[in-house]
């Protein structure tokens, strides 16, 4: 659900000064959007408009409005600023005596528009014009009816296998005789249903009919989907899509790394690295006291997504990246592309290239230092998964003289799998492999739904030992685990050799307003109602038989008294209940 | 306290608007920034400032009055704006300072009110 409308502004006509901030209030307020939100739109929105109307010819005030979110830009043709630096400082004016007089031009505004939006962008060039851009978030609890999942319900693939009830980390979804459907208040955008699915029902929403753009911005993995084809190859097939630039999503990722490390070396509890927007929502839907511990920044693809000036496609992975995408509300975002239908369209043209391309991969470099002379099959890196292999290029110091098994990363549980004291020294002052995860002392990545939750779950209850950031990553192996991708996560996630030209250098973290609470879990508003709820729930949850066979297409029988006490079924759904027991409801 | 009953009692002159409107505040300024941040609903602004932009002011943050200082009437355009968006305007021959004192003492101590300037 996103709702646009532009709004003209008259540089100079005073009468009608202030008429698109009007507008602007009388759309937020039929939207039902909350007051304080539309108090400080308002006042945001009135500061540039002004602006535009004493300084500029003409202008016009761009409205954008999405989940959670209120994006307005004004636009003008004026005379541009010479020092944003300077503008920005409260009482800094170059407005003229007339319009002081009125009021105006006290150096205020755009210090009043900083201090009431959650972010400000100005960007603005001596004689070519200003844009002003910022965006207000609207509380959780208002924004959470206008919460919309990016997954796409193919209902006639359904094959009533009810799978994705049980993948489903939240109890989003049911299975109705018409297919599959998401309860979006619960949904957190991961892909552990379309990675359920044996049938296709579930998938991520296909990309829109926009035009496409000449720079492509994707995940390093995309470039090893195809065996034996290295990611030269690769990237010429893309350019043959159309695509003059290939840019990797890593610098990004490492960026945010960066941040969130320097973050919690001042830190004194555990934090949350945000790499991962589904399992941002995860922790905003499901661990709601975990959020003063998620550091607020961006997740990479918004992060990437928010600071490109040309035009440019997304490749995503998942539905979160893509609705995270879609919330950062980028007006350079020219089209998304979920990755399988990118693969599916490079098929045909790698298809047709000579395979042998194998040389440029990079696990061939190392090829010759990893495979002992004997071949001995369980000790070789080769035979480990990508996740220790990372790990690997400091093995020689960090394995114990004696090499007793049960100290040799292969040999512990993932959660224990993080890299050792050394790890800082596998990041390569040159950049190399970016998918090399931020291996550092303190670090846990945790990748997979369910190692993921359970150390979620730890963390909340104060039980994990002294981490200094938590990185989940929903799916295995990260990004690379994701069931759009054709190859498995291992191989995906060696990632290829990357040229300097798939390299961002200037890719920075991009900090955000602390994230809120998702009520999707909450029974009702109001404390009473949720607790007389739930205690409706537990009686009809002891009626029903317990097997949790989701033949009434709810993936539990608690859920599916969950469903009846809210009203969203009847208890009649149950084949093995009957109906005219008495005290049912 | 009704406008009009408050404008009474400050020796001012209810010109324009319904003056059963309650005021339960006040907050005065002459900047348009620091009016924008201190509005609030059910207060009174007061001013130096005349021109309409005042009156767009009190319609964008829903201030249902305004009362101009130093006897300086609205002229005719403003009047019509305040009509066209049920503000009620108030003038008050006395200065800024001395306004904002007589109704401070009016709204009685313990409320909430903001001085400007």
């Amino acid at each position: 659900m996103v709702c646009r409308a532009s709004y003209p502004i008259a540089g100079g006509d005073f009468e009608r000064a202030g008429s698109a901030s009007r507008e602007l209030k009388a759309v937020l307020k039929r939207l039902g959007v909350a007051a304080q939100a539309v108090r400080r739109a308002i006042i945001a929105a009135y500061e540039a408009e002004m602006n535009t109307v004493i300084y500029a010819r003409q202008g016009r005030m761009e409205l954008r409005i999405e989940p959670g979110r209120i994006r307005i830009d004004v636009v003008d043709e004026g005379p541009g600023i010479e020092d944003i630096g300077q503008a920005m400082h409260e009482g800094f004016s170059t407005a003229p005596a007339h319009v002081r007089q009125m009021g105006f031009g006290a150096g205020m505004g755009l210090p009043n528009i900083e201090r009431n939006a959650d972010e400000l962008v100005i960007r603005s060039e001596p004689g070519q014009g200003t844009r002003v851009r910022f965006r207000i978030d609207i509380p959780a609890e208002d924004s959470a009816s206008a919460i919309r999942s990016a997954l796409e319900i193919r209902a006639g693939r359904c094959k009533q296998c009810m799978r994705c009830l049980h993948a489903c980390p939240t109890g989003a979804l049911r299975v109705r005789p018409t297919g599959p459907r998401v309860l979006e208040h619960l949904c957190i955008d991961c892909a552990a249903c379309i990675e359920a699915c044996p049938s296709g029902a579930l998938a991520l929403e296909a990309a829109g009919e926009e035009a496409r753009a000449d720079r492509l911005i994707a995940p390093a993995a995309l470039l090893a989907q195809f065996p034996g084809l290295g990611a030269g190859q690769v990237i010429e097939a893309l350019g043959e899509l159309g695509y003059g630039q290939v840019l990797v999503l890593e610098p990004w990722e490492r960026a945010l790394r960066e941040a969130v490390a320097e973050m919690a070396a001042g830190a004194q509890r555990t934090i949350i690295c945000p790499t991962c927007p589904a399992a941002v929502r995860l922790i905003e839907l499901r661990f709601p006291s975990l959020l003063p511990q998620l550091a607020p920044f961006d997740s990479p693809v918004e992060a990437a997504a928010s600071c490109q000036a040309e035009p440019f496609d997304l490749a995503v992975c998942c539905p979160a990246q893509r609705s995270a995408a879609e919330r950062r509300g980028t007006e350079t975002l020219a089209r998304m592309r979920p990755v399988d239908d990118l693969q599916r369209a490079l098929l045909p043209l790698l298809a047709k290239l000579p395979a042998g391309g194998a040389a440029e991969r990079r696990c061939d470099e190392t090829a010759p230092h990893a495979r002992p002379a004997d071949g001995g099959p369980q000790t070789t890196p080769a035979h480990r998964g990508a996740a220790e292999r990372r790990c690997d290029e400091t093995a020689p110091h960090t394995r114990p003289a004696d090499g007793g098994p049960q100290t040799t990363p292969a040999h512990l549980g993932p959660a224990e799998r993080r890299c050792d004291e050394t790890a800082p020294h596998t990041r390569p002052a040159d950049g190399g492999p970016l998918t090399t995860p931020a291996a550092r002392p303190g670090w846990l990545e945790v990748t997979g739904m369910r190692h993921a939750i359970a150390v979620l779950e730890q963390l909340e209850d104060g039980l994990l030992g002294p981490f200094e950031v938590v990185e989940p990553l929903l799916c295995d192996l990260g990004c690379a685990g994701s069931p759009l991708f054709r190859q498995d996560a291992h191989l995906g996630a060696q990632g290829p050799e990357l040229a300097g030209g798939l390299i961002d250098e200037s890719a920075q973290a991009s900090p955000c307003a602390p994230r809120k609470a998702l009520p999707g879990l909450r029974l009702d508003a109001d404390m009473a109602a949720a607790v007389d709820k739930l205690g409706r729930i537990d009686e009809l949850a002891r009626r029903l038989p317990g097997r949790d066979c989701a033949m009434c297409g709810a993936p539990s029988c608690a859920l599916l008294a969950e469903d009846v006490v809210l009203g969203r079924e009847d208890t009649g759904a149950c084949p093995h209940l009957d109906t005219d027991e008495e005290g049912l409801p | 306290m009704q406008v009009a009953q408050l404008a009474a009692r400050i020796g001012a002159e209810l010109v324009e608007g319904d003056g059963r409107i309650e005021i339960g505040s006040a907050f005065a300024g002459d900047r348009i920034s620091d009016l924008l941040n201190r509005a609030s609903d059910g207060a009174l602004l007061i001013t130096n400032l005349t021109g309409e932009q005042v009156l767009r002011v009190a319609e964008l943050m829903e201030v249902p009055a305004i009362c101009f200082c130093e006897g300086r009437c609205p002229d005719e355009s403003c009047c019509a704006a305040a009509r066209r968006c049920d503000k009620a305007l108030v003038v008050s021959p006395a200065g800024l300072f001395e306004t904002c004192g007589r109704i401070h003492a009016c709204l009685g101590l313990g409320k909430e009110v903001i001085g400007g300037v």
